[in-house]
C-alpha cells in the first residue's frame, strides 16, 4: 500500500512543478511589461528602467526562473502588485474560505447525489424516476453563474420585495454580516451559515444532479450483472442483494468520479465565489486577473493545481481502499 | 440494430439534434427572422427595461423586452447565438487539430516522443480548465479571437488521449501491419490508414465538447474576460442583467436559458451517441 502512495506523491509533485513552470513561462514570455503596472502611465524611460531593476526584471529569463523557483519553494511568493501585500498572506487569508465552501459542497454533492441516484435506480422507470431524470439533466446543464444569479433573485430580492421579514432573506454577498464581530458565538455561526447558504446551494445542486445521473447509471449497470442474478437466485433477501451486492459495487466508480470531478468543482467555485463575493481563492484569482496582478495569478494557479493533485491522490487511495481488486494490482 | 439506426430512434439524440439544429438555423438566418439591430439604442429613457412583449413609443414590439440601454433582447439573443456557436465550433476545431495531431503523432512515432507528449497531456489535464483559461486571458486584452484560441488551447487534452488510443488500435489491425510490410512509410501509413480510420469517435467527442465550450465562453464573458461589450454574448448579457435583477429579471433570465438549452442539448446528444455506439448498454436508461 505504501509504494503506490509514494509513486503518486512523486507524480503529483512533478505535475505541480510542471504547472508552476508553465505559468512562469507564460507570464514572462507574454507581451506587456509588468513594470508598467508599477509606474505612472506617462513615466519616462528612466523611471521604467528603475522599476524594472527594482523588480528584478532586468536579469536573464533563466536566471529569473531559478531565483523565482528557489523563493517559491521557500514560501516567498512575492508581493501582490494590486494589493501591496505579501502574496502568501493573501492566499493564507483566502484558503480557509475556499476549503470551507468546497468541503461543504462536496458533502452535499455526494450525499445528495448518491441518495437521489440510488432512489431513482430502485424506482427505475417509475414516473418519479423520469421526472427526476429530467430535473437532474436540466440542473446539470445550467451554468453555475446563471443559477447563482437566479438564486439571488429568488431568495434575496423577491423576499425583500414581498415584504417578508429580513430574517427570511438570505444574504447574497460576503462570508459574514457587517455586524458579525458584535454577535454572540452562536449568532456568528448562524450568520456564517446564512451567508454560506446560497453559494453552497448553487454548487451543491449542480454537483448533486451530476452525481445522481452517474450513480443511477452505475447502479442499473451493476444490477444487470450475473452475480446479482445469482444472489437473487440463491434466495437472498432483496434488501441484502441491493445493499451488499449492488450498492457496494456500484459505488466504486463513484469514488473515482470524486477525483475526476475536482477540476470542474474548482471552476464552479471560481464563479460562485466571484458572484457571492465569497472571500476565497477563486475570487482572489479573478480579481488578480482583472488587475493584471501577475504574482497573485501565479500563486493561485499553483494552489489550485496543488489542491486538484492532492484531491486526486486522495481519490486514488479511497478507490484502493474500497476496491480490493485495484489494491492488489497496485 | 446498427449503431446509426439506434441513434436515429433515440429520443434524446433526436431532441439534442433538433435543439442544436434550431440554434444553428436561428444563428444563420438571424437577421431574416428578426430585423432589429442588436446594438441600436433609441431614446434610452423611453425604451430601457421594457418587459417582454412590450411595444415601445415608436411602435416596435420587443418580444423578449429590452435591456438597461434600451436594446432589443431578442435581437441580442439571436446575435449572441451566432457568437456562442461560432466560438463553440471554432474553438473545438482548434482543439481537434491540436489534440488529434498530438494523439496520432504519439501513436505512430511511439518511444520517447510518445512518453513526453502523453506526459505533457496528463499534466495539463490535471489543471482545472477555468484556472488555465484565467491564467491565459491575463496575458492579452479580451477579444473574440483570444476567447476562441484560449478555449481551443485548453480543450485538446482528452481528444489527444482518445485519438492516441484509437490510432494504436488501427496500427494493430492486419491491414496496417500489411501496409507497413508492403513498404509504406510512416507518412503514407498515417495519411491512408490511421487518420481515416481513427477519426469517427474523435469527431463525436468533439461535437459534444461544443456544449462545454459554449458554457465556458459565456462564463468568461460573464466575468468580463471573454467577448467585450457592446457585442452581445450570452455571458455578458447575463452579467449585465445582474444589475437590473430586481426591476427587470428577464434581462438575465433569457440568455441563461439559452446557454442551458444548448448545453442540455449537447449532453443529451452525447448520451444518445454513447449508448448507440455501445451495444452492451440496453436502451431506455
Amino acid at each position: 500500500m505504501l509504494r503506490p502512495i509514494g509513486r503518486r506523491l512523486l507524480v503529483g509533485v512533478g505535475i505541480v512543478f510542471f504547472v508552476v513552470t508553465l505559468t512562469f513561462a507564460l507570464l514572462n514570455l507574454a507581451p506587456g511589461d509588468p513594470a508598467r503596472l508599477w509606474v505612472a502611465p506617462d513615466a519616462d524611460q528612466a523611471t521604467l528602467d528603475a522599476a524594472r531593476q527594482a523588480l528584478g526584471l532586468d536579469a536573464p529569463l533563466a536566471f529569473r526562473y531559478v531565483r523565482w523557483l528557489g523563493a517559491f519553494v521557500q514560501g516567498d511568493w512575492g508581493t501582490s502588485i494590486a494589493m501591496q501585500r505579501p502574496v502568501l498572506s493573501v492566499i493564507v487569508d483566502a484558503l480557509p474560505y475556499t476549503l470551507l465552501l468546497t468541503a461543504a459542497s462536496l458533502f452535499v454533492t455526494y450525499v445528495g447525489g448518491i441518495l437521489i441516484g440510488v432512489f431513482q435506480a430502485m424506482r427505475h422507470r417509475s414516473r418519479l424516476d423520469t421526472s427526476l431524470t429530467v430535473a437532474t439533466l436540466f440542473v446539470y446543464g445550467i451554468p453555475a453563474y446563471w443559477l447563482a444569479v437566479m438564486l439571488v433573485l429568488l431568495f434575496t430580492y423577491l423576499p425583500g420585495r414581498a415584504g417578508l421579514p429580513a430574517i427570511l432573506q438570505l444574504p447574497a454577498f460576503g462570508a459574514q454580516g457587517l455586524d458579525a464581530e458584535f454577535l454572540s458565538p452562536v449568532g456568528r455561526l448562524v450568520d456564517r451559515v446564512k451567508h454560506l447558504a446560497l453559494p453552497l446551494t448553487t454548487l451543491g445542486l449542480i454537483g448533486a444532479a451530476g452525481t445522481a445521473r452517474f450513480v443511477r447509471g452505475a447502479v442499473l449497470d451493476v444490477r444487470r450483472l450475473d452475480f446479482v442474478r445469482a444472489a437473487v437466485a440463491k434466495g437472498l433477501r432483496s434488501s441484502h442483494v441491493s445493499g451488499r451486492h449492488v450498492l457496494r459495487n456500484a459505488l466504486v466508480p463513484v469514488v473515482t468520479l470524486l477525483g475526476l470531478s475536482l477540476p470542474a468543482m474548482v471552476s464552479g467555485t471560481v464563479f460562485v465565489e466571484t458572484i457571492f463575493a465569497w472571500p476565497g481563492m477563486g475570487r482572489v484569482m479573478v480579481d488578480a486577473v482583472l488587475a493584471r496582478d501577475y504574482p497573485v495569478v501565479m500563486a493561485t494557479t499553483a494552489m489550485f493545481a496543488f489542491l486538484v493533485v492532492l484531491g486526486n491522490i486522495v481519490a486514488d487511495l479511497a478507490t484502493m481502499a474500497v476496491d480490493p481488486r485495484i489494491r492488489d494490482v497496485a | 440494430m446498427s449503431g446509426t439506426q439506434r441513434l436515429r430512434t433515440d429520443a434524446r439524440a433526436r431532441f439534442g439534434v433538433a435543439v442544436m439544429g434550431a440554434f444553428v438555423i436561428v444563428a444563420v438566418a438571424g437577421p431574416l427572422l428578426h430585423s432589429v439591430d442588436p446594438l441600436v439604442q433609441r431614446d434610452v429613457v423611453q425604451t430601457r427595461l421594457l418587459p417582454p412583449l412590450a411595444v415601445d413609443h415608436l411602435g416596435v414590439r420587443h418580444w423578449f423586452g429590452t435591456d438597461a440601454l434600451g436594446r432589443d433582447m431578442l435581437a441580442r439573443l439571436i446575435h449572441g447565438s451566432r457568437i456562442s456557436l461560432a466560438v463553440g465550433l471554432l474553438s473545438m476545431l482548434v482543439s481537434v487539430v491540436l489534440g488529434s495531431g498530438i494523439g496520432i503523432i504519439s501513436a505512430v512515432w511511439g518511444g520517447a516522443l510518445e512518453r513526453t507528449l502523453m506526459g505533457f497531456t496528463d499534466a495539463v489535464l490535471a489543471m482545472p480548465r477555468l484556472v488555465l483559461l484565467l491564467a491565459l486571458v491575463t496575458l492579452w486584452e479580451p477579444s473574440l479571437w483570444l476567447t476562441i484560441l484560449v478555449l481551443g488551447f485548453t480543450g485538446w487534452m482528452s481528444l489527444a488521449r482518445l485519438t492516441r488510443a484509437e490510432a494504436k488500435g488501427v496500427l494493430a489491425r492486419p491491414y496496417a501491419v500489411a501496409a507497413t510490410s508492403a513498404g509504406s512509410d510512416r507518412w503514407r501509413l498515417l495519411r491512408r490508414h490511421v487518420v481515416p480510420n481513427s477519426m469517427t469517435p474523435v469527431v463525436i467527442v468533439a461535437a459534444l465538447g461544443v456544449g462545454n465550450a459554449i458554457m465556458l465562453e459565456a462564463g468568461l464573458s460573464f466575468l468580463g474576460l471573454g467577448i467585450p461589450a457592446p457585442a452581445p454574448s450570452w455571458g455578458n448579457m447575463i452579467a449585465a442583467g445582474r444589475n437590473t435583477l430586481i426591476n427587470a429579471p428577464w434581462v438575465a433570465t433569457f440568455p441563461g436559458l439559452a446557454v442551458a438549452m444548448a448545453v442540455i442539448a449537447c449532453n443529451l446528444l452525447g448520451d444518445g451517441v454513447r449508448d448507440a455506439l455501445d451495444p452492451k448498454r440496453s436502451p431506455g436508461y
